[in-house]
């Protein structure tokens, strides 16, 4: 009998709990995560380059490393300048293991055939398990050498994380370049997602808002007012990236805002007023058909989708303050559900990649801060603070990272750039600078290679 | 004139009559109206209905405001909230030892005393420094309940002979008459006397066989402790919900990992392998004692990850 009660005495105050046969189980817990350490190293060279040359080849390299960087989560990145540089061939992986490198990345570099391009060997080796994980073998020109390292860097990040990366997207946004003295020009742009390789994506010389991009990358949709005399409305566009042709889609009397398109591209969800009130509507590409999602006469606008296109987020005034809310797309005015009960103002709700949370913008302590919200409307973080004016937010297409738009003003000038944060709030960086007002940033993977 | 008068007064009879009559049958009308209205509501109205009850309902309304704290800020929180935990710690232990030394001095003896005298002094209060440092880490050690209830009931306590008086003079602030003077002089005398108390187990001291458990369990904190420190999961694995692994371990006298293998898998292959892998890192464990040594030999440890 004592022996009974001090046992459950025991139990009761240890992480123990006893299994059939006398055995006992101890319970470990949670386990910390796992930093991993990988070494870029430092490229080997098997012929001689020119200044030139070995000025793209450290491009190259250095790419790599940065990339890998904004994972600092789960990767810790050794510096490579300090560490000892062997051919491709030879592996030393008690060296490696012996301090705790988990994974080596080895470059070796080679004059191509023509003299023009330049080739290369590259290795992925798992130090700890002593095996190659990845070779790899291509060429590369001055013209593509961001392109391909990216690529390279996100075939390494598939195989140790047997997920995608980051690193093959861009972000799409809208900019405010050339202000004449009355008129306002916006246009849009797209961005690496390391602030590299900007490309102007239209000329209007109107007033571009809104984008968005299908989830294969083809397509964009955005509203445009024109310039010029005569009336103007604002219109939805979209424009094939390939062919890089814009046409109208919708032209209805008010606003035709705020397009997504549904998850197999055909359909476009979207903000019309033409009825007198805001609501959103859904049109078919194919058809042209127009089906009403929502009524009610409070004003509807700002839809997103959910990935798998089941789920609708938009914000309504309905209950007096623009709040966010969830309903069926598949019907008209179909499982309203109201998830937003706080905020004075709240703006933009965005789908994560895996439907289970919101992030938005909301107006407090006299500026916008980006939060995010379950699915359910049961949790709310703040994820931005003291960093100006925060808005507009979009999730990365592996939802580990969130691109925003952030203005800051003081007594000088106001600035307004897009930043990358990751999905618990830590600020990155910076994508944009000296770009003009940036704007509506949309984050996508764009077509593959 | 007679007859007149007889006339007269039969009239007047006659119209007492009929007021009289008049009031009575008005007021039976009255009365059979009232019972027939009464009669006709209550039969007409309310006779197939059923009551109805008042029903009241409560709104449960959460006042909540938008989050002020960043997720960031909310972690250094947790994390800032375990460091002062440390600081807190050591502050009071130099509280303690400042307090224990500050009790012996007595504020009238400043008495002149030779060099020696002061040497031995302060090698007395070096040694009860030591002595207050070494109960204070144990006290820190004894966090476990139960050792804290044994301890109680054998715990020796020395009553000291304290010359320091609590002055309640003129000079002091406190003013205290002479009855609840006694009152509390006697509250300090009772709190001085310990009991014995409760325990949990009948007796005073434990057996052999509760000995053996408590070894046991000391071992098995050892174990855990040293497993924890290798357990590492990369982010694709941590974020899986509800995957557990099990893993049973044989454990030679001197600590060294004889054997291990899965007891239950997760039913991801990574997962255990990187169970499998803490375990081996943790290797060797700290020696064992006679007494458990056959439960831990004949693998009676599962290592449960996380549970």
């Amino acid at each position: 009998m004592k022996i009974f009660f001090l046992l459950c005495g025991l139990l009761m105050t240890s992480n123990i709990s006893l299994a059939a046969n006398g055995k006992v189980i101890i319970e470990i817990g949670e386990a910390s995560l796992d930093k991993q350490k990988i070494l870029f190293q430092r490229p080997y060279f098997k012929d001689r380059f020119n200044l030139y040359q070995e000025n793209i080849i450290k491009e190259f390299h250095s790419i790599f490393s940065n990339d890998f960087g904004y994972y600092k989560k789960r990767f810790q990145v050794i510096n490579s300048t300090k560490e000892k540089v062997s051919n491709i061939d030879l592996n030393n992986f008690d060296y490696w293991s012996g301090r705790q490198f988990k994974y080596v990345v080895k470059f070796l570099f080679e004059k191509g055939k023509n003299n023009r391009s330049l080739q290369f060997k590259t290795e992925l080796l798992d130090a700890y398990n002593k095996k190659i994980v990845l070779k790899m073998n291509g060429t590369f020109k001055t013209k593509n050498v961001r392109s391909k390292a990216h690529f390279l860097a996100d075939l390494i990040f598939q195989n140790i994380e047997n997920e995608e990366s980051i690193f093959n997207s861009k972000i799409i946004f809208v900019s405010e370049i050339q202000k004449w003295p009355k008129n306002v020009i916006k246009e849009l742009y797209s961005i690496d997602f390391d602030g590299k390789n900007l490309r102007r994506l239209t000329y209007h010389k109107g007033i571009v808002i809104s984008p968005s991009v299908s989830l294969d990358g083809n397509k964009v949709l955005y509203s445009l007012i024109r310039s010029g005399t005569g009336k103007k409305n604002l219109n939805l566009y979209s424009m094939d990236l390939k062919t890089m042709r814009s046409k109208i889609i919708s032209s209805r009397r008010g606003i035709n805002s705020g397009g997504v398109f549904s998850a197999d591209g055909n359909k476009v969800i979207l903000t019309l007023s033409h009825t007198g009130n805001a609501e959103i509507y859904e049109i078919d590409l194919r058809t042209n058909q127009l089906r009403m999602i929502t009524h009610h006469f409070g004003v509807d606008v700002d839809p997103d989708l959910s990935k798998d296109g089941s789920l609708l987020t938009f914000l309504s005034n309905r209950s007096g303050k623009a709040m966010i809310y969830l309903a069926d797309p598949a019907g008209k005015e179909k499982d309203i559900k109201r998830i937003g009960f706080v905020g004075r103002f709240n703006a933009t709700p965005r789908f994560s990649p895996s439907g289970k949370e919101i992030a938005f913008s909301s107006w407090v302590d006299n500026s916008f801060d980006i939060f995010k919200i379950t699915k359910d409307g049961s949790q709310i973080y703040r994820l931005t603070k003291n960093f100006g004016s925060n808005e507009e937010p979009t999730f990365s297409p592996d939802g580990q990272f969130i691109a925003f738009s952030s203005k800051k003003v003081s007594k000088k000038r106001t600035v307004q750039d897009i930043y990358i944060m990751d999905k618990e709030g830590g600020i990155l960086g910076r994508v944009t600078k000296g770009i003009g007002f940036c704007t509506t940033p949309r984050w996508y993977k764009p077509l593959k290679f | 004139m007679d007859v007149m008068k007889d006339f007269l007064q039969e009239e007047n009879r006659e119209t007492e009559l009929n007021i009289n009559s008049f009031f009575i049958l008005s007021s039976a009308i009255h009365i059979l109206i009232l019972f027939l209205a009464y009669a006709i509501d209550s039969s007409f109205f309310h006779s197939n209905k059923p009551h109805t009850k008042k029903i009241s309902s409560y709104v449960r309304v959460d006042v909540v405001s938008m989050p002020k704290l960043t997720m960031n800020e909310l972690k250094k929180l947790n994390l800032d909230n375990s460091f002062k935990k440390e600081k807190v710690a050591k502050f009071k232990k130099a509280k303690y030892v400042k307090e224990t030394l500050n009790h012996k001095v007595k504020k009238y003896d400043i008495v002149e005393i030779s060099k020696n005298e002061k040497i031995n002094q302060l090698k007395k209060v070096r040694r009860k420094k030591k002595q207050i440092n070494k109960n204070f880490a144990v006290k820190q050690e004894k966090n476990n309940v139960l050792d804290l209830i044994k301890d109680l009931g054998t715990e020796k306590v020395k009553t000291l002979k304290t010359r320091s008086k609590i002055n309640y003079g003129r000079n002091s602030n406190i003013k205290i008459g002479r009855k609840s003077k006694k009152i509390i002089k006697n509250l300090l005398i009772e709190g001085n006397k310990i009991s014995k108390g409760e325990s949990l187990i009948d007796g005073e001291t434990l057996s052999n066989e509760e000995i053996d458990l408590k070894a046991f369990k000391d071992y098995i904190e050892k174990v855990r402790a040293s497993v924890k420190e290798y357990w590492k999961l990369p982010e694709y694995l941590k974020d899986q919900p509800d995957v557990r692994c099990r893993i049973q371990i044989f454990i030679s006298t001197n600590g060294d990992l004889l054997r291990l293998h899965v007891y239950e898998s997760s039913g991801n292959e990574e997962y255990d392998k990187r169970a499998l892998q803490t375990v081996e890192n943790a290797a060797p464990f700290p020696s064992v004692s006679f007494k458990i040594r056959e439960r831990v030999l004949n693998g009676d440890l599962i290592l449960g990850f996380p549970l």
